[in-house]
């Protein structure tokens, strides 16, 4: 194999890869990319038997082939390459792989590509094409709530349903739920669900653009979720398991909403939640406002016993009574204030006890919920 | 110089109930588990049924055949509580620093008060008729210098009695004792001192320092000062717990993997049903062990979620054992839960079933006792 490339289309390559290559490998070809060339260029593949990512750059090919080179050397060499453009050459008297670019260069010990394991065939019944943009949001605003100990393995993925005309993503560790619908063209009647593994959305979602009018296409079969993005395929195996029935989780009758700021609601419980004890220490909300009044003080504290306290009021606006307090884990208010994008959010309480729901009017087709802490009387 | 007291209520249970049931007065009286229960034992009996040989622990079935025609009672917690906690409020009022042991045992430091009374005797003779006048019940008290000495001499002079064991007679009170009498020494201790010769404490104080410490390491250094009556532990009042903990020593070394799982789930169940009463959670679970050769070593282990279940304390014990080396035989284990909270994280979704089967055996163990109904996994 020889060819030639512009050192950004390889950095890209690596990198868009670089996350399915195993941390703790199988078998030893699997901390390796396998590089090979074809007519789309060159195709880059990492695999640790649940993920797999495969993408093709541009390159020029001065002689056809393929090798196994290990990912990290590769990933940092290409990197720190001196010059705009790099050259590969495997040299098969060496086993090796030979990188050049500018006056620098880098011998590198590959491994035989027959023992690189192939991709599993996917054969899916039908793809839906979905735009990047809301692809994008989508995962960006449920991946918060999954779980991230996998006590119960089902609960790190997002539950993805495909219909005819919309498609759904739900995450949850069952302490907070983040749900998004969108509406799609070019579905089937037949609905297909599945879980998703975090790990491979979160991949997906990076390489999504969050502008102009892309498509992404998605397909499930049995036991794998296909996404692709531009020259970027992902195949991921999905989470097996009881998801759990969330129908008669959310809240019908919300008596209270609080509106406010949202920048200015998550600066505060920073803030505030610098003197909780640790991560998962709780933050009081009480409300402070005349009855019937439409406006009033969100008043948001945290006490460590021996180590201190802090309080802070933001201005908020009151629809319903104005009976509010409630406590609940801070991180898990700022991690749905981080992925929203509107200007205001809306918090609905109903009790101490029930799922705070947390609504970005600039996103009606969202929806978090979490719920709160109790201490003994 | 110190002087602390340790009260003692006698056969408090049993007490309570003759108080409640004045026809039991003079009678045996044995307050225990369920009646006919396989493994129900009895909690506390008046002294009237101690005649007749019966103990605390013992089962209900062989305390009814020495003793057939005692009142059998099954105890009510809810009142025993609620005098335990009138006798601890009076005792609270004669001394600067009160800590209380258990629901019928308090240490009182006494120091400085002194000249309160015409003397230790007559101090130890008030917070009796103190707790006789508000209770209607007798205790034993045990005054001494510390709390080691004090709660040696409360047990030395049961039932409703008094004794003062100044600090210029600790020798004397000592040096003739059983080992067994010395604190955390019990039947498993005696006898591994009697393979050295060692049964009373004189005998213990004729051992030097160094030869203790390396015949039982740390616990050799305890025996050593237990020996003289050092004890430096203040009285401290009653804080939150900052842990749970459940041990126990085997009658024979274990080294059956089994029977330490086993001993794993009742340490557990039991640790974690203390901790649900105290409406806590914890997210520390620590594995103790000490081998037959006295080595003790401690294994924890932290969770990301606070926990109050009986099946995570086990079987996250049970994954902390199996990371251990068990060439030697084991001689204790235990389980301790810390890290406690209580901030409790509501879940979206009903609670698992594991955590209603916790529910209902706490329901049975409040009512009946805790040995009434135990997990399967327990049994042999």
């Amino acid at each position: 194999m020889r060819i030639a490339c512009s050192k950004a289309a390889l950095v890209n390559g690596i990198h868009a890869v670089y996350r399915a290559v195993s941390a703790k490998p199988a078998m030893p070809v699997l901390s390796g990319i396998l590089m090979e060339t074809c007519s789309k260029g060159l195709r880059l593949v990492a695999y640790d038997l649940d993920l797999g990512i495969e993408t093709f750059i541009p390159v020029t090919i001065e002689q056809d082939g393929q090798m196994v080179i290990p990912a990290r050397y590769m990933a940092d060499i290409t990197r720190r390459l001196p010059h705009s453009e790099v050259c590969i050459t495997y040299r098969e008297d060496m086993h090796a792989a030979e990188i050049t670019s500018d006056r620098a260069s880098f011998t590198v010990k590959t491994m035989p590509a027959r023992d690189f394991p192939s991709l599993p065939e996917i054969a899916a019944s039908h793809t839906w094409v979905i735009p990047e943009t809301g692809l994008k949001t989508m995962i960006r605003r449920t991946i918060p709530a999954a779980a991230a100990d996998d006590s119960r393995a089902v609960l790190t993925g997002i539950r993805t349903c495909l219909q005819r005309d919309s498609v759904s993503m739900l995450a949850t560790d069952s302490f907070r739920l983040a749900y998004r619908t969108m509406p799609i063209e070019g579905g089937i009647d037949n609905e297909v669900t599945a879980v998703i593994p975090v790990k491979a959305m979160s991949e997906v979602e990076k390489n999504l653009a969050a502008d102009g009018d892309r498509m992404a296409s998605l397909a499930i079969t049995e036991s794998y979720a296909m996404v692709q993005v531009g020259p970027t395929t992902y195949i991921t195996r999905l989470l097996e398991g009881q998801f759990p029935s969330v129908k008669q989780v959310f809240p019908q009758n919300i008596p209270v909403k609080i509106t406010c700021d949202r920048l200015q609601l998550l600066d505060s419980i920073e803030r505030v939640s610098i003197m909780c004890k640790d991560e998962l220490s709780a933050i009081r909300m009480t409300y402070s406002g005349d009855e019937g009044m439409a406006s009033g003080y969100l008043t948001i504290s945290a006490v460590t016993p021996d180590a201190g306290e802090a309080v802070e009021d933001i201005p908020v606006s009151l629809q319903g009574h104005a009976n509010v307090q409630v406590a609940m884990r801070a991180r898990y208010l700022r991690d749905v204030l981080r992925v929203l994008d509107g200007e205001e959010v809306t918090l609905g309480y109903t009790s101490f006890k029930h799922p705070i729901e947390v609504k970005d009017p600039s996103d009606p087709e969202y929806t978090y919920l979490l719920m709160p802490v109790t201490s003994p009387a | 110089m110190r002087t602390i007291a340790h009260v003692d209520m006698d056969c408090f249970f049993a007490a309570v109930e003759v108080l409640d049931h004045p026809e039991y007065r003079g009678l045996p009286v044995i307050v225990g588990g369920a009646r006919g229960g396989a493994r129900s034992v009895v909690s506390t009996c008046s002294y009237e049924a101690r005649a007749y040989g019966v103990h605390s622990a013992m089962p209900m079935a062989t305390a009814e055949r020495l003793c057939p025609d005692a009142v059998f009672v099954c105890g009510n917690m809810r009142r025993y509580v609620e005098v335990s906690n009138l006798v601890m409020s009076v005792l609270g009022n004669m001394a600067p620093i009160i800590q209380q042991v258990s629901i019928d045992e308090a240490f009182l430091d006494m120091t400085g008060c002194e000249h309160l009374y015409p003397s230790a005797y007559g101090m130890g003779e008030a917070i009796r008729q103190a707790i006789k006048d508000a209770s209607g019940l007798t205790a034993s008290v045990g005054i001494g210098p510390n709390k080691y000495i004090a709660k040696l001499a409360s047990s030395s002079c049961k039932p409703n009695g008094l004794l003062v064991v100044s600090e210029g007679e600790v020798e004397a009170f000592l040096d003739p004792m059983p080992v067994s009498k010395l604190w955390g020494v019990g039947e498993q201790g005696s006898k591994e001192l009697a393979r050295y010769g060692i049964t009373t404490v004189s005998e213990l104080k004729s051992w030097s320092q160094q030869w203790m410490i390396d015949k039982f390491g740390k616990w050799g250094a305890v025996l050593y000062r237990l020996a003289r009556g050092i004890d430096d532990d203040p009285v401290t009042p009653d804080e939150e717990p900052q842990s749970y903990a459940s041990e126990n020593t085997f009658e024979t070394d274990i080294s059956d993997i089994d029977v330490l799982r086993r001993a794993l789930v009742h340490h557990s169940s039991r640790v974690a049903r203390r901790l649900r009463e105290s409406r806590m959670l914890a997210r520390t679970v620590t594995l103790k062990i000490k081998y037959s050769d006295f080595q003790q070593i401690t294994r924890g282990r932290s969770l990301v979620e606070p926990f109050d279940d009986d099946n995570t304390a086990y079987a996250t014990s049970c994954s902390i054992l199996d990371e251990i080396n068990l060439a030697k035989p084991v001689r204790l284990i235990g389980v301790c839960l810390s890290g406690l909270t209580g901030e409790r994280q509501l879940s979206l979704f009903a609670q698992p079933r594991a955590a209603t089967a916790d529910s209902v055996l706490d329901a049975i163990a409040r009512k009946h006792g805790s040995r009434l109904v135990v997990r399967g996994r327990e049994l042999q």
